[in-house]
């Protein structure tokens, strides 16, 4: 480029930067706001990025936490809804604890293929899950947890249904 | 990044507003092309963010010229004839009435504006990047998107049609 256009130049760069020292205030409130505005939707939407990415994560943590439930979580529903049933029966609690042992005798004594029980972790049998075959305590009288035990026909076991 | 977009905001707002000629207009335009600039490349190294940000920016001078042009052409038949119809009322020339424009008018500056606003967009462009801005024939060449050599010659072709447009006795 020549002397003359390079002077040019020069020219025309020193009178622009003159103008740009003029502008308005309002023009430059106006100029600081659009640069307000891009530095803070940026940081909005780093915000966004890193909630949307965590949402997954979240989401396979409590996958891996319903598939790891116990296996006796079925015991626990089955039990809740036993006990549910028991508190909720006409008869007593005391009548599913005491007349437990008064059953098996007659059980026993009559000798007769009925219902199965197993015992529960609340230590109550339940009429209505049914059992495979288990070995019986030696203890007459008492039950223990893995005891299966048959029931009677007579006296009736109340419906707790 | 604040220190960048407050380096820049001023000849961005020139160089919008040599572009399209209004006010508000430019104002719009460099608020997007900050939006976009940060959106897209704040992570770039500090040293391209220069000609990547005038990139955006005569993209969005584009778009609106384009846009302008196609709303002229669809509905220009609707507006009524007149018999001294000035063709140069429909270019993009400065139409608001800001008071920095007032107080310029026959001066330097006002001569300079006409003069770039009869540049090409290409010319227009190297000229304000290459000239004003001092940015490099390869930072001009990224900023245009186009090859070096041919922002050597938007670049002399513009100062050539300039100093013509100008005469010796200006500013």
């Amino acid at each position: 480029m020549t002397d003359d256009s390079e002077k040019f130049v020069r020219e025309v760069r020193r009178v622009l930067d003159e103008e740009n020292q003029n502008l308005s205030g309002s023009t430059l409130n106006r100029l600081q706001r659009a640069s307000n505005q891009a530095l803070h939707s940026s940081s909005n939407k780093k915000a966004k990025i890193w909630g949307w990415s965590l949402a997954p994560i979240a989401g396979l943590i409590f996958v891996a936490i319903l598939l790891r439930q116990p296996a006796n979580f079925n015991q626990h529903k089955m039990d809740s809804i036993t006990d549910w049933q028991i508190i909720t029966s006409e008869e007593s609690f005391e009548f599913f604890q005491e007349d437990i042992a008064f059953y098996e005798w007659v059980s026993e004594a009559m000798g007769n293929d009925s219902v199965h029980y197993r015992r529960n972790s609340s230590g109550v049998s339940s009429p209505f899950s049914f059992a495979k075959s288990g070995k019986r305590d030696t203890n007459r009288g008492r039950i223990t947890q893995e005891e299966t035990t048959t029931q009677w026909r007579t006296p009736r076991v109340p419906r707790l249904i | 990044m604040e220190a960048f977009l407050k380096a820049v905001e001023r000849q961005a707002y020139r160089i919008a507003l040599v572009g399209t000629g209004q006010h508000d207009d430019a104002l719009d335009i460099v608020q997007e092309a900050m939006l976009r600039f940060v959106e897209k490349y704040s992570s770039k190294p500090r040293t391209e963010w220069k000609p990547l940000f005038y990139r955006i920016l005569y993209n969005q001078i584009k778009s609106l010229q384009r846009k302008r042009v196609l709303h002229n052409k669809w509905f220009s038949w609707l507006l009524p004839k007149k018999e001294d119809d000035n063709p140069i009322e429909y270019h993009p020339g400065r139409q608001d009435s800001e008071p920095e424009y007032a107080t310029t008018l026959n001066s330097a500056y006002t001569k300079l504006e006409e003069a770039l606003s009869e540049l090409s967009f290409r010319q227009q462009q190297a000229f304000l990047l290459r000239g004003w801005e001092e940015l490099s024939v390869a930072e001009t060449a990224t900023a245009m998107q186009c090859s070096e050599g041919s922002v050597k010659t938007h670049y002399s072709r513009a100062i050539k049609i300039l100093r013509k447009r100008l005469g010796d006795h200006w500013p």
